[in-house]
Parts: C-alpha cells; structure tokens; sequence
C-alpha cells in the first residue's frame, strides 16, 4: 500500500524522454568503452563504504581521454565549461542533451544512476539494515536472501525472523518419524485410492530425508529455519505429493462414531463398545478400552492429556486413564444415552437423551450440577468454563451459567431440530446448525429476544459441521455442498461443489485451506479464499457403493480419517496422511 | 528559545527548543548550553541532511509522545509519507545516519519502513537493479578483470 515506486529514473527533469528525435550531429566523442577499466582507477577508489566496485567501473572522474588520444575540440569544450557557473551548466547540460543521440543518452544514464542507487544493507549500520528488514514478510526476505553473499548474511540474521508478524509458522509441533508400525505398509493397497502419493519407489529415500529433523539452516538461523518449515508443511497440503500414510484397522464391521486427536493421541469411539487408542508417530495401538455395556457415541480428551471420557447409550460417562488406559470413574447420573459432551480443564458437560445436561469434575468423579431445561434430547453442546450451550431437538439453544446451573437465554428461531452447535466465548458468538436447513449466529450479550445476528440460508439439508474464524464461516452440509460465509451480513462468499453425497465433516487448516469427508468415499481439499477445488486427497473405490467417510479429525501436519460402510463393503479403519517436514 | 545549529560543512541553521526537542543528543546539548547563544556542532551531519532533518521535526512539533514500532503495526502518516518518498536513496540513507547520529526514533522508524517498502513484493534481480548491487556472479567477474596493484598500466 505504501510501496514506493521501484523505477529508477531520474527525476531532476534533465533526461530526455524516449521518444525524443535524435537531433543534428554534434560530435561528442564516445568514450564510454565499458569494457575498459584501465584507466587508473585507483584515483577514484575511496575509503568510503559507498565506494562499491561498482563505483570503480563507472567513475566520473576518471578522465576516458588519459592518454596520448587527447581530443582538442573535446578539451576546448570542457575548459570553456568548467568557466561556466553551476546554473549555467545546468543550462549547458539540458541544451546538449536534447541534441545528443539516444544511444549516447542511454550511456550516460547508465554511468549516472548508480549513483543515485545505494546499497542501503552495505552502507549503514548492522543495526539499522536489521531494523529495515524487520519491516518485511517472510516472502519478501527469502527475495533479500537472493540478492547477494553478503544480503544473505543479513536476512540470516535470526533476531529479523522472530520479528515476523505472520506468527503461524512457530506454532507447529516438532518434526515427526511416522515411518514404523502402520506407517511403514502405507495406506495405499487395494480400495484406496491416494491420487498424489509418492510411489513406493521413493519411500525409502523421503524417509531416509526425515531422519535429519535439525538441517543447516536451522543451525545457523532457527527462526528462518521454522518460517521455511511453516511454508514446506503448507506446500505439502495443498500441492506436494504426499510422503507417508497409514491404515489403523479396529471396530470391525462397525461405525466409527467420534474421534479425537490430542498430540500424539488418536482416540477412536465406536458402536462395538470400544474406544481404541492409537499413537500416531509409531502408527499403533495404544489401548483397547473396554467397559462400555453400549455403544460410545460421545468422547473428549483433557486439555491436559492426562483423561479420555467417554459418554454411552448404556447411560453412564467413563473417565480413563490416558497413560495407562485403566478405566477411573464411572460417572451415573443420565437416564438416557449420553450423545455430547465438551471439556474444559477437570469440568466436564454432557448432554443426554434424557433432555438434561451434568456438570461433572472428572478429576474427583464428583457430579456438580444439573442443567434442566430442554425439552426434548441435547443433542450438541459446548463450553468455555464459564458458559454452557447446548442445542436440542426441541428446536432451542441454550445459554447456561455453568456456576449457578441457571438457564440465562434462550434462543428460539429454528423451525426444526439443532443438530451442530459452535461457540465463540470471547465475542459470546454462537453459531447453531439445524435439519431446517438453516445456520444461525446468535450474540447472546443482545437484548433478549434479538440475539440473533444473521440468518445463513443456502444449504438445502443438515449442516454437519462448522468452524469459524474472524467473521468467515464454513460449513459443509449432506447437500453435498461447502459454504463460504461472512457472519456479518449472512452472505455467501463461495459454495464449493464436487462432493456426489452428504458431507460428514470438515476441517480448516492454515488460512485458507479446508478438508472435508463425505459419504461419496472421498476426501477433498479446498482453497476457500479462491473457492476452488484443490485436490481430492483420498478416494475409495466403494465409494457411492457403501463406503464412506465418516469424519475427519486433523492436526498442522496430519490428516486421520474415519472410514467404513454400513454394508460390509469397506473394512472399518481410520487412515492416517502425514504432512509434515523436518527443519531445513 | 531558538538556538543555533552548525552542520558538519559549517552551514548555520536555527532552530526552536521545541523542535530539536525530538532529538536526543539535540535536546541534551541545548540543554548543556552554557548560553543560548552558543552554537550547537552537529559534527556528524551535513547541510542538506541538517536541513531536512530541521524541517521534519518542525512538521512534528507538536506530536505527542512516540511509542516505537515496525512492521505492518507501523503506518506513516501522510505527509511523511509524501516527504520521505521525493527523497532519492542517496538522501534517505543520509537522513538514516542522522537520525541514528540524532537519536531521533521516530523519523528512523519512518525511515527504514520507507526503505523496507522499496524492497517489497521484488524479485532478486530488481532488488538488484534498484539498490544498485551487482550479484555475486558479476562481482566475481570484475574481480578477474580488475586491476590490481600488480598490472597497473601506467
């Protein structure tokens, strides 16, 4: 925006424009052989920084004449203007340059305008070019990095790096292995299709390339080190060919109903009983666990990493033990089958098909409250420690104070089931997904009654899931579409087809990329800022004949997919994409 | 209070206390004056430079204070904006020095982001072209042309 004009001309109006007719002869006498450089420049070399090489080839005041080639008509030339005065040189110059030829103008204007250009990382303090660079974005250093030995050495200099605004790029996890265990067979084997995998040719080689996490650069520059990381995992996702995969096989013949990733933890909850655990750097099973007397439809993990909960149709919420999977509470309470729950610290909500949410502290296995209310099942809820919202199939949102159990709004205006809830506790913004078809934003700080902002309609089925970032929401719904919207307003940025059946879930990655799962039996990746198809990253061939994507569940570097059928025609597994990329 | 400067090349301005006040090292030696009269030595900036330099804080004397930034946070207003962007790059990377010599945060701060946007959204080779640098390729060939103290040819 503020970028100033890249052009070097000069612009003391003494240069003649281009199309300028090359006038009557006057000879100037063309001494201006680039090639050589022999007439003693070292008159000319300066101790002054600014004096590059540069300098040395075209110096003004070497004369071009030295020499026994001394040209009267010239010397007589320059003697009567050295008498002149400086305004009537200038005079002098303006006349003599609207008659001279153009190439000859062309060469003057090569021998002045490095003059007029300064090397600004070469002439001025360390500091102050540091300070300089500071303004810029990654891109535009990895440019600097280019133009020299010695800019490089400059745009090395970590300290610019930490000052980066764009911050993203600090934030990944460290480089992984994911070469042993389900990872080493990969995913690609009969009924999986992955368009852009590496062939198995190359395996060997891109895992011999992960062994070194910490390169060169990471050496001299960890900062520049992690911005170059940031944009290569970027450049994985969306155009790279993809370097490792791997299948998880377990709750055969049965649904995958919830999953969830937390670091290396992979929790998997099915319709068998189960939950599985799975560490995702090794592509192995951590755990079976088993205790349930139905099927697990609900699960989260702490924040802390150290509780797996799950919630069952047979009634009862179980709090395990990360680490050792040894089963620590089971918490009774629900006269239905728990289907939702959220977390927040040792707090945990549920809500059941009993129309009632709990507030339980999993750490002491203690019941806290009861939130009553609804009238018919809860079917999503989320919380932030101090709110609770839940959506139900009595058509309403509710807004709770979680300290006191009390009910403080709620929000009408759905015309049939609330099947998907997201909340966004610092701006009180809840957005809510119903089998009416519509997506609806509420602010509860509004006056009651008037809480909702805008009203999303497009979608012509169940939205399956949401996420929300700034003011831009994406949804993705068993219409088979993706939305783009603008919360503000209720307008619809883009709608991303490609999809041939009801989309299950979606995940948004970096800034502008979203994975979804459909039950098509694929997996796509979409640019949302471009509204365009990228690629489809996983492709079943049982898909549109039973076999399906369930959900999706995605870390920085990672993709894990839910995959089964309800018909027996695909195997019951997540598969596992890896994104990742070591430090240069 | 108006003071006097002198510039490096002994040219003389004067200036209100109110204006020099945003430079430091400005500042402190008015303040060390013995008298009023005596002329402040800005040994280390020249004329053109000094002048410049005198004119921005006049335009400035009335700012509040200054919290330093860079980086998109920081954004120039108008008038800097236009002012900086009429200087060539000899005269930036002048008024650069002096600003560092001066201790003058805030013309710095403009300054270098005034440099940094010359920079953005360029290719190597335009860097190249406008900050007047050869690459390393064209470097290492004038060094083999060049001559060196060993084949002088007079």
């Amino acid at each position: 925006m503020w970028s100033r004009n890249g052009d070097v001309h000069m612009d003391d109006g003494s240069m003649t424009p281009e199309d300028q007719e090359p006038a009557t002869e006057m000879e100037l006498d063309d001494n201006s052989d680039e090639g050589s450089y022999s007439n003693g420049s070292t008159s000319s070399f300066s101790a002054d920084k600014l004096s590059t090489p540069l300098q040395m080839k075209l110096d003004l005041s070497a004369s071009p004449t030295r020499g026994s080639d001394i040209n009267p008509r010239v010397e007589h030339l320059v003697t009567l203007f050295k008498d002149l005065s400086t305004a009537e040189q200038m005079d002098a110059f303006t006349r003599l340059l609207t008659v001279s030829d153009m190439s000859n103008l062309r060469q003057l204007r090569a021998i002045i305008e490095p003059h007029f250009q300064r090397d600004f990382l070469s002439c001025l303090p360390v500091e102050i070019g540091m300070k300089i660079l500071q303004n810029l974005h990654g891109c535009d250093l990895m440019k600097v990095a280019q133009v020299s030995k010695n800019w490089k050495l400059m745009s090395e200099i970590d300290t610019i790096w930490k000052c980066l605004s764009d911050e993203d790029f600090l934030k990944h996890p460290e480089p992984t292995d994911r070469t042993t265990g389900a990872w080493a067979a990969t995913a690609m084997t009969a009924g999986i299709t992955i368009p852009d995998h590496v062939p198995h040719c190359a395996l060997d080689v891109q895992r011999f390339m992960k062994q070194n996490k910490y390169g060169a650069i990471y050496t001299r520059a960890p900062d520049k080190s992690k911005y170059l990381r940031a944009e290569k995992i970027e450049r994985n996702w969306y155009l790279n060919s993809i370097i490792g995969s791997a299948i998880l096989r377990g709750h055969e013949d049965h649904v995958i109903t919830c999953m969830q990733i937390h670091n290396d933890l992979l929790v998997t909850g099915s319709d068998d009983n189960t939950l599985k655990v799975w560490n995702i750097d090794t592509g192995s099973m951590k755990f079976n666990l088993s205790g349930h007397t139905g099927g697990v439809w609900t699960s989260q993990i702490s924040t802390c990493g150290k509780y797996i909960i799950s919630g069952s149709t047979d009634r009862t919420v179980k709090v395990w033990d990360a680490v050792t999977g040894a089963l620590l509470q089971t918490l009774q309470g629900h006269t239905s089958t728990v289907r939702c729950m959220a977390m927040y610290g040792p707090l945990l909500v549920t809500g059941s098909r009993d129309t009632t949410l709990r507030i339980w502290n999993v750490e002491h296995g203690t019941h806290l409250r009861t939130l009553m209310g609804h009238h018919a099942a809860v079917r999503c809820v989320q919380f932030d420690g101090r709110i609770v919202v839940s959506g139900g199939y009595d058509f309403t949102v509710k807004v709770w104070d979680a300290d006191r159990g009390l009910c403080i709004r709620t929000l009408t205006g759905h015309n049939n089931r609330v099947y998907s809830l997201l909340f966004e506790s610092e701006r009180s913004i809840v957005c809510s997904g119903s089998l009416d078809t519509t997506i609806r934003v509420w602010d509860f700080t509004r006056p009651e009654g008037q809480e909702c902002v805008s009203l999303l309609q497009g979608h012509t089925s169940l939205t399956s899931g949401m996420q929300l970032r700034g003011n831009i929401l994406v949804s993705c719904n068993a219409d088979s579409h993706v939305r783009v919207w603008d919360i503000r307003d209720g307008a619809c940025i883009h709608i991303l087809t490609g999809h041939r059946s009801a989309i299950t879930s979606l995940q948004w990655l970096g800034r502008t990329m979203v994975t979804t799962s459909s039950d098509d039996g694929t997996v796509k990746l979409w640019d949302i800022e471009r509204g365009i198809l990228v690629r489809d990253l996983i492709t079943l061939d049982s898909g549109g004949n039973g076999g399906c994507i369930w959900r999706l569940c995605s870390t920085s570097t990672m993709l894990a997919c839910a995959v089964g059928s309800r018909n027996n025609t695909e195997e019951t597994k997540v598969i596992l994409l890896d994104f990742d990329a070591v430090f240069p | 209070m108006v003071y006097t400067l002198i510039s490096s090349d002994g040219e003389e301005f004067r200036a209100d206390g109110h204006s020099i006040k945003q430079s430091k090292v400005l500042g402190l030696a008015a303040k060390n004056l013995e008298s009023a009269d005596t002329p402040i030595q800005v040994e280390k900036v020249k004329g053109d430079t000094m002048r410049r330099v005198l004119e921005w804080c006049e335009n400035h004397r009335d700012d509040g204070p200054y919290v330093s930034k860079c980086g998109p946070a920081l954004r120039l207003p108008h008038w800097d904006f236009r002012w900086l962007k009429d200087l060539d790059n000899q005269q930036l990377f002048d008024l650069i020095t002096a600003t560092n010599d001066l201790q003058m945060r805030q013309l710095m701060d403009y300054s270098c982001k005034t440099v940094a946007n010359m920079a953005k959204g360029k290719n190597p080779e335009q860097l190249r072209q406008i900050f007047g640098i050869m690459s390393d390729e064209e470097e290492a060939e004038l060094a083999l042309h060049e001559p060196g103290p060993s084949n002088a040819t007079h």
